[in-house]
């Protein structure tokens, strides 16, 4: 390639982005700047529709999707919440620790919850916005906490990365975006029609995500990602960064059941993706602490 | 055949449009996008807060440092400066807030904005045509009542010796 044509593709791959900012940025004060109900007010907020993916929903729109999506799981049959507060207290503060420890972790707008689902089935699902569920049967495989860190620190990274958002089916989205950018919500009652489009449209955004958590998994490539960033939030925890690919491995006989397990890659290729093992010094001092910890929370 | 240069370009533009949700110079103004949160007095999230923020306040940016953010917090006449994670805020002027968090001293334009997006009345639209999910909802109010102080954290883990001496 010439350098000429070089300079123009960096000049437009600067150019474009920088001008794709510039008018959103441009829009947002113009919305604030303008009557919704006149005419220049009403072209600021149908170009505000132009939000196209789930990485455009904020803070706390995949809150109140997230808060939807752990309701409609835990009225579901086969799982009901565990009302051990030992267990759930101990989840907490392991997955806190991690979540805590590490500036990749992404800031939810309420933060992370971690609870107990009381079934045998061998599970972990996290919700939008920040509510993780472990299952009794994770735990009861789990053999110590840096196990149980791993599986909480693959949920974190789902979180973090938008997994169960991005299962949004992009129609959704569409329709969802122009009920919101319609201004719709501006005459405010519940008997408004266009807020029981939008509850609609929000029933189906949720459906589709609770597909992806209970049924059908999240995609191999997502995995992948949650396990790469999993490993490096265990480790900045201070826990062993290679107790994921164990610990994921040991439980894969729980695949084909829906949630983490569903779609994971085989043992051999997550670890051939995880690459080199990152540096760890075992401390048994610790570990000794840990275990007798663990062992505690798990026995009640 | 696919150009191998488009997810260079798709990815450099979304970077650079992510890039437009956070400060560029100092002075821009942020606005928490956590319901709750702490200014801290350190870049770390078990240091001592300098003062509570809820979602909706307005902060001054001053300067970057890796997901570390140095802001001022100006309120009731004083102003407060310390750190935030990016994550806690964002630079867009048209962000949707659910609206829990918003002071009263927030103009009307800002309490509108709060009404865009899915919210707590979008929640409410959905839960009146879903009444067989209330008792999943209290499920879902107590586990998202529950919190766990800092320090307790903090606790935890230097007792299982996770924590280095500066804390991180």
């Amino acid at each position: 390639m010439s350098t000429r044509r070089t300079w123009l593709w960096l000049s437009a791959m600067v150019a474009l982005p920088l001008g794709l900012v510039a008018c959103a940025q441009a829009l947002g004060v113009l919305e604030d700047a303008t009557d919704p109900n006149s005419v220049g007010g009403k072209l600021v907020r149908g170009a505000n529709r132009l939000r196209k993916s789930a990485q455009d929903l904020d803070p706390s729109e995949e809150h109140y999707i997230g808060r939807t999506v752990a309701a409609q799981i835990l009225s579901m049959p086969r799982y009901s919440l565990s009302t051990d507060t030992a267990m759930t207290g101990y989840v907490t503060r392991v997955g806190l620790g991690v979540a805590l420890s590490n500036d990749a972790v992404r800031h939810t707008f309420a933060g992370y919850h971690f609870a107990v689902l009381d079934t045998d089935e061998v599970n972990a699902l996290a919700c939008p916005g920040g509510t993780i569920f472990v299952t009794r049967g994770l735990l009861k495989d789990a053999s110590t906490e840096g196990e149980l860190a791993a599986i909480l620190a693959h949920e974190i990274a789902h979180v973090t990365l938008r997994h169960g958002l991005s299962a949004i089916k992009a129609a959704n989205l569409t329709q969802a975006f122009q009920y919101l950018g319609s201004g719709a919500l501006q005459a405010a009652g519940t008997d408004n029609q266009d807020l029981q489009k939008l509850a609609t449209v929000f029933d189906d955004s949720v459906k589709d995500v609770v597909g992806a958590l209970v049924t059908n998994g999240y995609s191999r490539d997502a995995e992948r990602e949650a396990d790469r960033l999993g490993r490096t939030l265990l480790a900045g925890a201070g826990y062993d960064p290679q107790g994921l690919s164990r610990v994921l491995a040991k439980m894969s006989h729980a695949g084909g059941q829906g949630g983490m397990f569903a779609t994971h890659p085989a043992p051999s290729e997550r670890q051939a993706t995880l690459g080199e093992a990152l540096p760890f010094t075992a401390d048994a001092e610790g570990e000794a602490v840990r275990a007798q910890r663990f062992a505690a929370a798990m026995t009640r | 055949m696919r150009n191998p240069r488009l997810p260079v370009l798709v990815g450099t533009a979304l970077a650079c449009m992510a890039a437009g949700f956070l400060p560029q110079s100092q002075g821009d103004t942020l606005t928490v996008t956590k319901r709750e949160t702490k200014l801290r007095s350190q870049k770390r999230l078990l240091s001592a807060a300098v003062a509570d923020l809820r979602e909706g306040d307005r902060l001054a940016f001053n300067s970057k440092d890796g997901a570390w953010l140095n802001v001022t917090w100006s309120a009731n006449g004083s102003a407060k400066t310390g750190w935030l994670h990016e994550s806690d805020v964002t630079a867009k002027k048209d962000v949707r807030l659910s609206g829990q968090g918003i002071r009263e001293k927030y103009t009307v334009s800002e309490a509108e904005a709060a009404r865009k997006g899915f919210n707590p009345q979008v929640e409410k639209a959905y839960r009146d045509e879903n009444p067989g999910l209330e008792a999943a909802f209290a499920l879902v109010d107590q586990i998202q009542a529950t919190s766990v102080p800092d320090a307790e954290i903090e606790r935890f883990l230097r007792e299982g010796r996770l924590l280095k001496e500066d804390g991180r």
